[in-house]
């Protein structure tokens, strides 16, 4: 398959913004993003398991070493911190033998910033392969170790209403946040926030302040304006091609994809 | 120094597939496709042989430091051996049903891994009960609305639900009444999930298809940051 | 409240203990096996397309070029019980109707092995031959570029089939040529897989059908490719294999499975219908307090 040319214009019109902001905001081009509601829920589900003394549960899900789970270990390092902050216990199951050592490093640092070594076990961070495997590892410890918060962060499957009821069941604070949205109603109905689809993305930008996220996700926002336009253009234009069929030609835009 | 060589090689990697496909098929770009896709092929096989290689190392790091949990781990190597050997061994001896080789094979991967991973997939079924037994309160409009539409999605696809405005569809020929037939239950579940259901997903769509592209050009200009992509090589 | 009141009964139907809630489960669904319940459901649009489908590749194959079709069994054992029904109700039509087709798997080595056991149970039945009437081709792990090596030219990564046979000495392959030869891929996955085929190899081969077989959770994240005829039909779940066995006129694995997911549905709908009517009564009684007190 070839592109035609109006799929060269889009692909254009896509591309450009996406590079550009990423370069203008590598250049210092102030980028603003809203604040995400799901990380001060983060906070406060730290807090609660300060208050109760008992471990905090991170999962990245079936995340490998790709975008998804490199956000999650950014999400997961800003938890670190906060844990090791308030002396709490951190246990990471993980699933991918690639993101493994990511993980690893990625709290060790996380404990060593905030000056608590000491604290960090490597034997927390737990490699578990498979899908179903790492789902009742996960909730073999939440139920042993009577966690106090879990947080979803990565690429979930059909394991995900098995951690996030297990989470519920021992009675723990939840926060998940997936990418991908078949798994959003299981989380929306088990866990306490949800961050759902693109801020999953914002929520790492926001994080971590990373140029090439935030001008990415700005780049991201013209294409879906883009996109935007179209629909509302088509819509209209094949509206009024049916109100007024013989006098008004809406397939000349049609015509015009198919060049 | 290796970092640069990386970049362009990541770089002419991928903009040998962005001409190939921005380039009309005269100008013979495809004609690479194919020899480039076995080498990948042999690539992807050498990946799958990294990923046991690293789960032995793992494991037996685990057993040899006898860290807490280290018994699982020799049961992960033992299921491990024991599946590829009896599999090896099915293949190459060229096993017939019946065969000792095939029934220690059938019991392996019919009566364990098959039922194991099934019931633990099962699980979501009574999890789902209770998930919604317990959060699935009509607190506001909004949740009155999600209430109503899941009812009318959940009685539409079993016949029990189905056959409870089934009667309605007799009313399809009758010349005023005919809309009161499209009120069935499985024809509005339809509705839903085609229109309302369509729509909301093709929205999602656009937004995933194009953080994806995001990504690709990222990798591909390698603009990509992060603790990974900043390691020192 | 004090310790001497009683619970009002409004506040237990909230409080279910969820082992009671578990144990109605699993009777609910054990039930059927023991007493069939009879099952007729209105067949589904996609589903009628993807039966459709079969029919016009069976009788274009009696007059013109045979045509064969390409099953993508990208299913594990976790989702069997959605999967597998849909496998064999396909299965079962195109041994039927004489429709021969290719296995594989581009996801999971799983996939082929099961719809082997299921191709082979089926064959029996209708006196077909392994070779002949269909060829397994087993899993490859393949990433993009050797997928898209695939779509050009498929024996650049088939070398052998999945009981080690050179693929081109297999009978069947004989006639098949290219993915041109396919008229419809049929790709039963319990997550995304289907994606590869719309994206890539339907706007190379023009005439390549897609059609789909998944668990009911993915079901809805189809329908836009349903709506824009990149996805000719799909079987959604269970309910959409036993609609497709109504079609065939036989009661397999996905019929029987109704029966157990007509009662477990109902017992949902009973479950949030209590927690509600309990939610509303207990709001009634808070505020009627609350008016007292004023």
């Amino acid at each position: 398959m070839h592109a035609s040319y109006s799929m060269l214009v889009l692909l254009f019109i896509f591309s450009v913004p996406i590079v550009y902001f990423i370069l203008a905001a590598r250049k210092g081009k102030q980028i603003y993003i809203r604040p995400i509601a799901g990380l001060a829920a983060i906070d406060e589900a730290i807090g609660r398991a300060t208050e109760m003394g008992r471990p905090v549960l991170y999962s990245t899900g079936l995340s490998g070493l790709d975008i998804v789970g490199l956000c999650s270990v950014a999400i997961l390092s800003h938890v670190a911190k906060l844990t090791a902050k308030y002396d709490l216990r951190l246990i990471v199951p993980v699933n991918s033998y690639l993101l493994y050592p990511v993980v690893e490093e990625s709290v060790r640092e996380a404990y060593a910033d905030e000056g608590k070594l000491d604290l960090f076990r490597a034997d927390d961070i737990v490699y578990v392969p498979g899908q179903f495997p790492y789902a009742a590892a996960s909730v073999g410890i939440m139920h042993r170790e009577k966690v106090a918060a879990n947080f979803f962060f990565g690429y979930f499957a059909a394991e995900s209403l098995i951690l996030a009821e297990a989470g519920s069941q021992v009675g723990a604070i939840q926060v998940a946040g997936a990418e991908d949205i078949l798994q959003i109603p299981f989380f929306i109905t088990t866990c306490d926030y949800v961050i759902i689809g693109e801020e999953y993305y914002a929520a790492t930008a926001y994080l971590t302040r990373e140029p090439t996220m935030l001008g990415s996700l700005v780049g991201q926002d013209m294409g879906k304006l883009t996109i935007t336009i179209l629909v509302i253009l088509l819509t209209l234009f094949g509206i009024l091609s049916v109100a007024f069929p013989n006098t008004f030609y809406s397939n000349w835009i049609i015509e015009l994809l198919r060049l | 120094m290796r970092r640069y060589i990386i970049i362009w090689l990541t770089f002419i990697g991928g903009l040998y597939y962005f001409l190939e496909f921005v380039l009309p098929a005269e100008s013979r770009m495809s004609d690479a496709v194919t020899e480039i896709g076995k080498v990948t092929l042999v690539i992807g096989g050498c990946s799958f042989l990294l990923g046991v290689i690293n789960l032995m190392r793992m494991h037996t790091a685990r057993i040899a430091l006898k860290r807490p949990g280290w018994y699982n781990s020799v049961a992960l190597i033992v299921a491990l051996f024991a599946m590829l050997i009896v599999h090896l061994w099915k293949f190459y001896a060229n096993a017939q049903p019946g065969d000792a080789i095939d029934k220690v094979y059938d019991l392996l991967w019919n009566y364990l891994r098959v039922p194991i991973d099934s019931t633990i997939f099962s699980l979501l079924a009574f999890y789902i009960v209770s998930a919604a037994y317990r959060s699935f309160r009509i607190k506001s409009g909004e949740a009155a609305i999600m209430m109503l539409a899941a009812l009318i999605v959940m009685l539409g696809q079993i016949p029990l639900g189905q056959k409870i405005t089934l009667w309605l569809k007799s009313l399809e020929t009758d010349p005023q009444l005919w809309w009161v037939s499209r009120l069935r239950f499985d024809t509005v579940r339809e509705w839903l999930m085609a229109v309302w259901n369509g729509a909301a997903q093709r929205g999602i769509l656009f937004g995933a298809l194009i953080g994806s592209m995001a990504l690709s050009l990222r990798i591909w200009l390698s603009l990509e940051r992060g603790s990974f992509f900043d390691k020192r090589l | 409240m004090t310790e001497n009141e009683k619970v009002p009964w409004y506040e237990v139907l909230q409080r279910i203990d969820r082992r009671i809630i578990y144990l109605i489960v699993l009777a609910l669904c054990s039930v059927p096996f023991f007493i069939p319940i009879p099952v007729a459901m209105e067949v589904s649009p996609p589903v009628q397309s993807l039966f459709d489908k079969i029919e016009q590749i069976a009788e274009q194959n009696k007059s013109g070029k045979e045509q064969f079709v390409l099953l993508a069994m990208d299913w594990s054992p976790s989702v069997k019980a959605e999967n597998e029904p849909q496998t064999a109700a396909i299965i079962e039509h195109m041994f039927r109707k004489n429709v021969r087709f290719i296995i594989l798997s581009f996801y999971l080595p799983e996939g082929p092995r099961m719809t082997e056991t299921l191709a082979e149970e089926l064959a029996k039945k209708y006196d077909k031959r392994y070779g002949v009437d269909w060829v397994n081709i087993g899993y490859k792990q393949v990433d993009l570029p050797a997928y898209l090596s695939f779509i050009r030219d498929m024996y650049s990564i088939i070398e052998k089939d999945y009981r080690g046979t050179p693929i081109r000495d297999v009978p069947m392959m004989k006639k098949v040529g290219s993915l041109r030869d396919v008229s419809l891929v049929f790709e039963a996955t319990g997550s995304a897989g289907y994606g590869i085929w719309v994206i890539y190899a339907q706007p190379e081969i023009r005439t390549l059908e897609v059609g789909v077989g998944v668990t009911a959770i993915v079901g809805p994240s189809i329908r836009p490719f349903i709506d824009s005829r990149q996805i000719i039909g799909m079987l959604e779940g269970l309910s959409g294999a036993a609609q497709y066995e109504q079609l065939l006129k036989t009661r397999g694995n996905a019929t029987r499975g109704m029966g157990s997911q007509n009662l477990a549905h109902l017992w949902i709908i009973v479950t949030m219908a209590l927690g509600n009517i309990g939610y509303f009564l207990s709001k009634r009684r808070e505020r009627n307090r609350k008016k007292e007190v004023a």
